[in-house]
């Protein structure tokens, strides 16, 4: 069938893309639970994020073969690879965070808890912005600069978020590695939007090269 | 006279049929990269099904080329001044010269090659020649690349407009690769039609088959020479000219396989790959702020008027030295 191997390509894009965005949503229930003292659930829930990515890195594997079996033109082809590896580094992103947190069990101070969720609630929004703009902009390309305006915008909000909330630990009365590990908590997950901004200029780059 | 009775009248029509299936090589070799080179740079085929479908094509087209057969067995030279000898002279003037462009990887035109050949034997054996179909053939040598600039830059300017209003990227890719494959196979079609009869109108002219018969030849020969020896200068053409986008691409080979058409019912000798380079030119003018490779151009032009030159000497100098010796 014509083109039947472009759309089985485009349609896997979009269930990575929806994974990747279920990734996200995770993050913010994992992260409820690390602050709620809930380990048992929240290792359950850690476990669980981590089969999520995997399964969006074998939805990517899938496409990527799909698309070198000979969906899209080879001038084309680059495009989509590039964009599919994009899409998982935003889950890699939600994973780093998740791990970084498991592994140095850092105490998050109380004033910061509901900063850090409101970050990751904004971080939600961002992704999910992005998988509207992957899904619409490969149907309706004639969509991408305002779709992917809404993400930049989004991340653009949630790098000043980062900075004020950066600042404010440094300012906080607790340890000086506590400090470090924090700062380091909140940058990966404000590198989480960094990220789907750059899925989103990579659609907007896709669309002017076909002209 | 000594060498025409060395050599028998029988061996001189077996070295027209000969010069006409070297010549139909070159032809296919040379000139059929035109066609599906263009394709396989935009990457909508694979090299060898490209390069397959394009020597299918080329051998379907060359059987509605009988107009340009005429015109070579009987508008340049007189049917009786065609002689075989002169036949197989031209033809392996043409063939030869050309085979050696094709291995230094640049598209000549084997049509301007042939006709000079022509030229030179009606000046070396002091022949009429039909200096007003002579004249109309040199006009259209100059005339087809104007308007292949023109075109090429019409049809991208409509084709970028058109597509705009394809909203979907994967239709639009669809759209675009199979336009480029459909533009092939017309421009290999083209090409059949307009120069099976560069080889066939000789071995017309020399009388040693019918028109059909000659045609026939010429399109077997220019497949053949697709298929099996065209690699070098598809490459060259699939990347040296301009930078190919698939809408480029589409507009070149349009451009082109229109214009050959159009010649070929008009049953004139044109060339495939100076249509398919001003095409191309028209498409870089078109494309504002995108490059054309004005040295690969440079070079090419050069091709294009040292070939017919040394065709024109080789058998202009030949029947002058059995004038001589003969």
């Amino acid at each position: 069938m014509v083109g039947a191997k472009e759309k089985r390509a485009m349609e896997g894009i979009n269930t990575h893309m929806k994974l990747v965005a279920d990734c996200t949503t995770q993050l913010a229930k994992v992260y409820q639970l690390y602050v709620g003292g809930d380990p048992e659930r929240y290792q359950q829930e850690a476990m669980r994020m981590r089969e999520m990515e995997r399964e969006a890195d074998e939805v990517r594997r899938q496409v990527e073969l799909t698309i070198y079996s000979g969906a899209f033109m080879p001038i084309y082809r680059e495009d989509y690879l590039s964009l599919t590896e994009l899409i998982d580094e935003v889950a890699d992103g939600c994973l780093s965070a998740v791990n970084l947190l498991s592994l140095t069990r850092v105490r998050i101070p109380k004033a910061a808890v509901d900063r850090i969720a409101a970050l990751i609630e904004k971080t939600i929004q961002c992704v999910d912005a992005l998988r509207q703009c992957v899904s619409i902009c490969l149907k309706d390309r004639r969509k991408a600069a305002e779709m992917a305006a809404r993400v930049e915008e989004l991340e653009e909000s949630i790098d000043q978020d980062e900075f004020d909330l950066r600042s404010a630990l440094y300012r906080m009365p607790i340890e000086g590695y506590d400090k470090l590990l924090l700062n380091d908590v909140v940058e990966r997950i404000g590198s989480i939007s960094d990220t789907a901004e750059d899925v989103s200029d990579r659609i907007v780059i896709m669309v002017s090269k076909r002209g | 006279m000594y060498i025409r009775r060395l050599v028998p009248q029988m061996m001189i029509s077996y070295l027209v049929i000969a010069g006409a299936t070297w010549v139909g090589f070159n032809i296919g070799a040379n000139d059929g990269a035109n066609c599906v080179g263009a394709c396989i740079g935009g990457g909508a085929l694979g090299f060898r099904k490209a390069v397959l479908l394009g020597a299918a094509f080329a051998f379907v087209g060359g059987l509605f080329g009988t107009k340009v057969t005429a015109t070579i067995s009987q508008d340049v030279l007189l049917p009786s001044d065609l002689t075989p000898m002169a036949a197989a002279a031209c033809l392996f003037a043409a063939g030869s010269v050309v085979a050696l462009a094709t291995t230094f990887g640049m598209p000549v035109s084997t049509s301007h090659a042939t006709v000079l050949a022509m030229v030179g034997v009606g000046l070396g054996t002091k022949a009429h020649i039909e200096m007003a179909n002579l004249a109309k053939i040199v006009s259209s040598w100059v005339i087809l690349p104007v308007a292949m600039i023109g075109l090429s830059f019409l049809i991208i300017t409509v084709l970028k407009s058109l597509l705009s209003r394809v909203s979907s990227l994967v239709n639009l890719e669809i759209i675009l690769k199979y336009m480029l494959i459909a533009s092939s196979m017309y421009a290999s079609f083209a090409l059949g039609a307009s120069h099976a009869g560069l080889a066939g109108g000789m071995v017309e002219g020399a009388e040693i088959l019918g028109r059909f018969g000659a045609t026939l030849l010429g399109s077997f020969c220019i497949a053949a020479g697709v298929l099996f020896f065209g690699g070098r200068v598809i490459r060259t053409l699939a990347e040296g000219i301009t930078p190919l986008s698939p809408v480029s691409a589409f507009a070149m080979q349009l451009s082109a396989a229109v214009g050959l058409n159009v010649c070929s019912i008009l049953g004139l000798p044109v060339s495939s790959s100076q249509a398919i380079v001003a095409a191309a030119v028209g498409v870089g003018l078109a494309q504002r702020g995108t490059a054309v490779n004005s040295r690969q151009i440079a070079k090419i032009v050069v091709f294009w008027i040292v070939i017919p030159i040394g065709t024109f000497l080789a058998t202009y100098l030949f029947f002058q030295f059995i004038g001589h010796h003969g």
